[in-house]
């Protein structure tokens, strides 16, 4: 078959979104179909924000099926239409009381965010099917526009490479240093660790110089390590090498952090309001689930230092469980739809 | 306007019902006698052709019980009350018309969205919208007649104890509650409890069950009571496409996504297209 992938491109951004659609594209070519990525540019203004979605309607997609991703491709028009959602423009519904949203409580924001909604249910609800990155994009999915959507999982990047190894004396974080991401959290927990564990956060992002001036503010050169951009094979080997892993971003869609410390055999440290992540974290079974506060990520760093064998076992069940993911079965389900 | 060639071949006399039909469709698309020669984008007939046609079948049935067997049928149009005793037992695509076009100028507006324009408003409470015996009320207090569609299309909830405030409350993408009786008449989706008050409490506690509900109620308007719905509906199974955009422009992609007439992006495709044909 002919697959078209559509996504949309963010010009100068690229992350997970971006590299999960060229994996799509990947995983359809193994599976031997024909499959190439269109991409087009995006705004998120509200008074731009139409300009995308509409200049997808008029796009001529000759395949026999489209995989349609994040808002706004699945704007696009086909007779065989599937939508894989990573996510639709939070700015306007979960995130729409966030600093970086433009939608307020004026007439013009809300009548742009009412327009949205009915643009995104009558674009959505043409597909044959709608398939979600996690519960949590199904749920906000119901939540604000009354619609279902399947939640279909995928294997994270760097799967085939990922691999157990000892359990190290530091935790990890890999992540982009932004506040949705609150790296802060780490760095003030490590404050209250006092079993010797330390913590490694690799990543770029706006909050770099804020971290580095709060480890020296708080004296904490010799337990947090802020190591910046890290290529994948040192990834792989921090990964190996750790005891755990830390995340606790805010409300995440899916959280391949959580997949990857899995597959190295790492339990997750993770809060109460990390979204996506919490479909994979069990407490007490495949890492700990805390109040994400300092004190409460803290607590569980000391509690995985305290029982290696516990934290072995626990990444150990979570690499089993993320071991069951698998791109072939992802085509599958998405091609049969 | 749908750019779409219909012919007609039905059985004389048409049934009131079919005549309603057919005026809902003559007023959004061209329409014309089988006689009249094609090319036709399909043909509506009342009893399958008998000999194979090049033109694609829209086949009229007025009795669910009694659905003809036409292999060049490419959907099924039908009256509303019969449209919804078809659904799910046939294969082929069901349309309903009839009934003209109420609530025109009614914006779906989800319960999220409500919920922020209430915040805006300063209008606080449980805001559950209740017509009944006549009259509307806001949290009990009393409205005037004319409030009905603002209550409609604000309310967390709508209790409606008759079809008109029923389809008014669906219109505006309202969660309604509404007797048995009711939701049958009308279409909408039947509450989960014969107690309205208990479900107006279940709904306000659950924002998901309310997006839920008010997502099929809006559904319901657009399949049962809302004609240019309906023909868009017939013309996605038509395979229609604008037959020339450069005449047309954005016009039916803007219009199929529900977009109103002073909407910001309307000038701005409008614009587009201007500097596109500019020399």
């Amino acid at each position: 078959m002919d697959v078209l992938v559509c996504g949309a491109q963010v010009p100068f951004v690229s992350g997970g979104a971006e590299l999960h659609m060229h994996n799509i594209v990947r995983a359809m070519q193994e599976a031997g179909h024909r499959s190439e990525l269109v991409h087009l540019p995006t705004a998120w203004e509200k008074d731009r924000l139409f300009d995308a979605p509409l200049a997808w309607r008029m796009l001529p997609l000759d395949a026999d099926v489209v995989v349609a991703t994040n808002f706004p491709s699945y704007f696009a028009r086909h007779d065989h239409k599937v939508v894989w959602l990573f996510h639709q423009h939070r700015g306007a519904y979960d995130a729409i009381d966030a600093a970086w949203s433009d939608l307020g409580t004026d007439d013009e924001a809300l009548e742009v965010q009412r327009q949205l909604t009915q643009w995104d249910t009558v674009a959505l609800e043409e597909a044959r099917h709608v398939f979600t990155t996690s519960h949590v994009v199904a749920d906000r999915l119901a939540r604000y526009n009354g619609l279902a959507g399947e939640a279909l999982y995928h294997p994270p990047p760097l799967a085939d490479e990922l691999h157990p190894g000892e359990m190290g004396d530091y935790v990890f974080t890999p992540t982009r240093l932004e506040t949705n991401k609150r790296p802060d959290r780490i760095v003030d927990a490590m404050r209250h660790v006092r079993s010797g564990v330390r913590a490694v956060v690799a990543g770029r992002g706006s909050m770099a110089a804020d971290l580095a001036a709060s480890v020296e503010r708080q004296d904490l050169g010799d337990r947090v390590e802020l190591a910046g951009f890290v290529p994948d094979a040192e990834l792989v080997d921090r990964y190996a090498g750790a005891l755990g892993v830390i995340y606790a971003p805010f409300d995440e869609d899916y959280g391949y952090v959580t997949l990857q410390a899995f597959l190295a055999g790492k339990p997750v440290i993770t809060s109460h309001d990390a979204g996506g992540v919490l479909e994979w974290v069990e407490d007490g079974v495949t890492g700990y689930v805390t109040d994400g506060t300092a004190e409460g990520l803290a607590d569980a760093v000391e509690r995985l230092a305290a029982d290696r064998d516990n934290a072995a076992a626990m990444g150990e069940e979570g690499r089993r469980r993320a071991r069951e993911l698998s791109w072939q079965r992802v085509v599958e389900r998405l091609l049969s739809a | 306007m749908i750019d779409a060639r219909i012919g007609v071949a039905v059985r004389a006399p048409a049934s009131d019902a079919l005549h309603a039909a057919l005026s809902r469709l003559a007023e959004r698309c061209s329409v014309v006698a089988l006689s009249d020669g094609g090319p036709f984008d399909a043909v509506v007939r009342t009893s399958p052709a008998g000999r194979e046609y090049a033109e694609r079948t829209v086949l009229w049935v007025e009795d669910a019980a009694d659905v003809p067997d036409d292999p060049h049928a490419v959907a099924l149009l039908a009256p509303p009350a019969v449209a919804r005793a078809l659904r799910g037992t046939v294969d082929l695509p069901v349309v309903a018309l009839g009934p003209a076009a109420v609530h025109r100028r009614a914006r779906p507006i989800m319960p999220f969205t409500r919920s922020r324009i209430r915040r805006a408003r300063g209008l606080v409470g449980p805001a559950v919208a209740r017509h009944l015996g006549g009259t509307w009320t806001w949290d009990g207090a009393v409205l005037e007649p004319q409030a009905g569609p603002t209550a409609a299309g604000l309310a967390a909830v709508v209790v409606a104890d008759d079809d008109a405030s029923a389809v008014l409350g669906a219109a505006w993408s309202a969660p309604v509650v509404a007797p048995r009786d009711v939701a049958e008449r009308t279409g909408l989706p039947l509450a989960a409890s014969d107690d309205p008050e208990a479900e107006v409490e279940r709904l306000l506690a659950d924002e998901t069950a309310a997006a839920v509900l008010a997502r099929s109620c809006r559904r319901a308007f657009e399949l049962d009571h809302d004609p240019d719905a309906a023909v868009a509906h017939l013309a996605d199974i038509l395979v229609l496409r604008p037959g020339r955009p450069w005449e047309t422009g954005y016009a039916a992609p803007l219009d199929r996504l529900g977009t109103p007439p002073d909407a910001r992006i309307r000038d701005r495709a409008h614009a587009a297209i201007h500097v596109l044909r500019s020399r």
